[in-house]
């Protein structure tokens, strides 16, 4: 971004420049602070105690990497790590269909488009719980799903459509959230680039495509790594419907809900937190092929 | 190809009258240049006759055909952006392609258009680059090359050059004209310059606060301007305007005096031309001409003279001006008086 001054400088304006820059660290030292206190410490402190079996009262006994060795060898992790990578393929791409369909309709200048945006951000702004607590109702064994569809499956209580379930379930209430990124970057096309694909006789299905589409790319990566990133972490949802237990038969645990059970629950907290060093490199690694894919947009 | 018809067309923008009952006939292959000063509607006309506007009220043709109520695809014609408006994601190849594309041209009829427009402007070279990648002047190339690929009934152009720098402007102007010449294709051409619009236009329509001043070709605006607005737009540098009573042998009382500075002469006055008596302020010496300021009581006027006679400043002279090159107004309503 910024160049580089390779022009000889006088001394003045090189102390202006010391002073400006000393005056920019001390705005970002407050959040620096924050950051380093409240996510780089804990980061090292995770990495340090997931070589410990570590109980509420601290060090029980050095492991070294046994904790990892553990994780490599545990069935249920696997699981837990198998069920959230399903969970996050089926997720994200629905995620990200909706919520750009939603920014398209709403930013389309149809009538009641305010009321559209309220409707369809509504769910991402109520609270997950209440929500979830709703979609238990409606997806219970004599709910209304079944009401309509006439079944009687109870959608989170059977094995086969519990997974499913939360991936429908999450796809709804976040995709308001992607709407309202895809709506910001929407609106930084410029209006021209329509006016002139109008112009050269582009319809409304190509303009869609050639233009509006290739031209979010920059919105793409950016709702693709939020809504990733949110989905490797799912946990909420995955816990009201099962109680906890991530059942029926482990078909809704997920690798942040074992992570929990097994801090909270068996209160191993040095394993706990090798669990959350591997998802931590998995969430990065993610992010960086992401950002290499699709990082470099090409709006000028 | 074909004839462009403005009937009565207003259009307003809330409590603004952008454009104001504009009626004007452009035939066949004309290029005509709308002109007037910054907000006078020249875009929203342009935009209108493009479909990127509704109107308010009257119609629009091209040629025989009402295209009040087609979309702007279904309109035939094709625009050069003041922004350019090029597609930032495809090559330049693409940017000329897309347009032919969508009308499901054949592959090899795309390839050959868009290479021969390439040609034309000279930038096969930069076929493959995106908009991203180039100069100002080569992306006002390639919004004329998606232009010309097509065949439109009209080019429309919406202030193309105002982006470039002095120099390129004159020479992309003189590769516009000479474009437009070779395909014959209607042009609409607006800009707030009136040297652009003298040197380009066919015919020139001037406009002002939404109304349409004055119609024709440059020489007519240039010799005969129907009002003052019109008189002291045209023509660079501008006309000087004094009560009649100021030149000897000029109008009436009630009239307002016109000369262009190239017209005045030092000296003279006798037999059939009308004189003033001005103190000289500041000479400009251009090299070839100078551009003498003079002042008469609370009159500033301007005479651009031959650079064999030095004039002194601070002396006061007799300049005249030939009675054909004098053009009288109404005081009051500004339009010319015919003598
Ligand atoms: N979308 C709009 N909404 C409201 N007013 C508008 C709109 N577009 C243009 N106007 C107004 O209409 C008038 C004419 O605008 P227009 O853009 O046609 O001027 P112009 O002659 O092209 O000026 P310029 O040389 O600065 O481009 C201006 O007063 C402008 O403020
Ligand atoms: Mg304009």
């Amino acid at each position: 971004m910024a160049t580089v001054e390779n022009a000889p400088r006088h001394r003045s304006v090189g102390s202006a420049k010391l002073r400006e820059a000393l005056v920019a660290y001390a705005f970002i030292l407050v959040p620096m602070g924050v950051f380093l206190l409240f996510f780089i410490w804990p980061l090292a402190y995770a990495v340090y105690i997931s070589r410990y079996d570590w109980g509420v009262f601290g060090k029980i006994e050095t492991l070294g990497f046994e904790n990892y060795r553990e994780l490599y060898r545990d069935e249920i992790f696997h699981k837990a790590l198998k069920n959230t990578l399903l969970y996050t393929a089926l997720v994200v791409p629905i995620q990200m269909a909706l919520g750009l369909a939603m920014a398209v309709i709403v930013n389309a200048g149809i009538r009641g488009k305010t009321f559209f945006r309220s409707a369809f951000y509504f769910p991402s702004l109520a609270s997950s719980a209440a929500i979830t607590a709703i979609a238990i109702y409606i997806l219970s064994a004599d709910g209304l799903l079944n009401a309509i569809i006439g079944g009687n499956r109870p959608w989170f209580g059977d094995s086969d459509t519990a997974l499913f379930s939360i991936v429908g379930l999450n796809a709804w209430t976040t995709s308001g959230t992607m709407m309202l990124f895809y709506l910001a970057s929407l609106q930084a096309i410029p209006t021209d680039v329509y006016e002139a694909a109008a112009i050269d006789r582009a319809g409304a299905w190509r303009t869609f495509w050639k233009i509006t589409f290739p031209l979010l790319k920059p919105g793409h990566f950016f709702v693709g790594v939020v809504s990733v990133v949110g989905a490797l972490k799912v946990f909420d949802q995955a816990f009201i419907v099962s109680n906890g237990s991530g059942g029926p038969n482990s078909s809704t645990l997920t690798a942040v809900l074992y992570l929990y059970r097994t801090a909270i629950g068996d209160i191993r907290f040095g394993y706990a937190a090798a669990m959350g060093i591997v998802l931590f490199v998995l969430i990065f690694t993610v992010t960086l092929v992401q950002r290499l894919l699709f990082g470099r947009p090409d709006t000028a | 190809m074909a004839t462009v018809t403005f009937e009565n067309v207003t259009k307003r923008f809330d409590d603004t009258v952008a454009v104001d009952e504009l009626t004007l006939e452009i035939s066949d292959g004309e290029f005509l240049v709308l002109v007037g000063p910054s907000g006078c509607g020249k875009s929203t006309a342009l935009r209108m006759l493009a479909g990127l506007e509704e109107t308010t009220s009257g119609r629009i043709l091209i040629g025989d055909r009402v295209v009040n109520n087609l979309a702007p695809g279904a309109r035939d014609v094709a625009m050069v952006f003041q922004s350019y408006a090029l597609y930032p994601h495809m090559t330049v190849y693409d940017n000329l392609a897309f347009g032919l594309r969508n009308v499901r041209t054949p592959k090899d009829e795309i390839n050959r258009r868009v290479s021969k427009a390439a040609e034309v402007l000279d930038m096969t070279e930069l076929i493959k680059r995106k908009p991203k990648q180039l100069s100002g002047g080569q992306r006002q190339r390639v919004a004329l090359g998606r232009a010309i690929v097509r065949q439109p009934k009209a080019f429309l152009m919406d202030e193309p050059l105002s982006n470039l720098d002095a120099a390129l402007r004159v020479n992309t102007r003189a590769e516009i004209l000479k474009l437009q010449r070779d395909l014959k294709v209607t042009t609409v051409y607006v800009t707030h310059d009136q040297v652009e619009a003298m040197t380009m236009g066919d015919r020139i329509a001037v406009m002002k606060q939404g109304v349409l001043q004055q119609a024709g070709t440059p020489e007519q605006l240039y010799t005969k301007p129907t009002n003052v607005f019109v008189a002291r737009f045209i023509g660079s540098p501008a006309m000087n305007l004094v009560p009649a009573g100021f030149v000897k042998g000029a109008g009436t009382g009630g009239q307002l005096a016109g000369f262009r500075p190239e017209h005045v002469v030092l000296g003279g006055g006798n037999g059939d031309a009308a004189y003033f008596q001005a103190t000289v302020e500041v000479v400009e010496y251009l090299g070839d001409e100078q551009l003498v300021h003079l002042a008469a009581g609370d009159e500033k006027l301007l005479a651009k003279l031959p650079v064999e006679d030095r004039v002194p400043t601070g002396v006061e002279q007799r300049f005249s001006i030939p009675r054909d090159k004098l053009h009288l107004f109404d005081a009051e309503t500004e339009l010319a008086v015919r003598a």
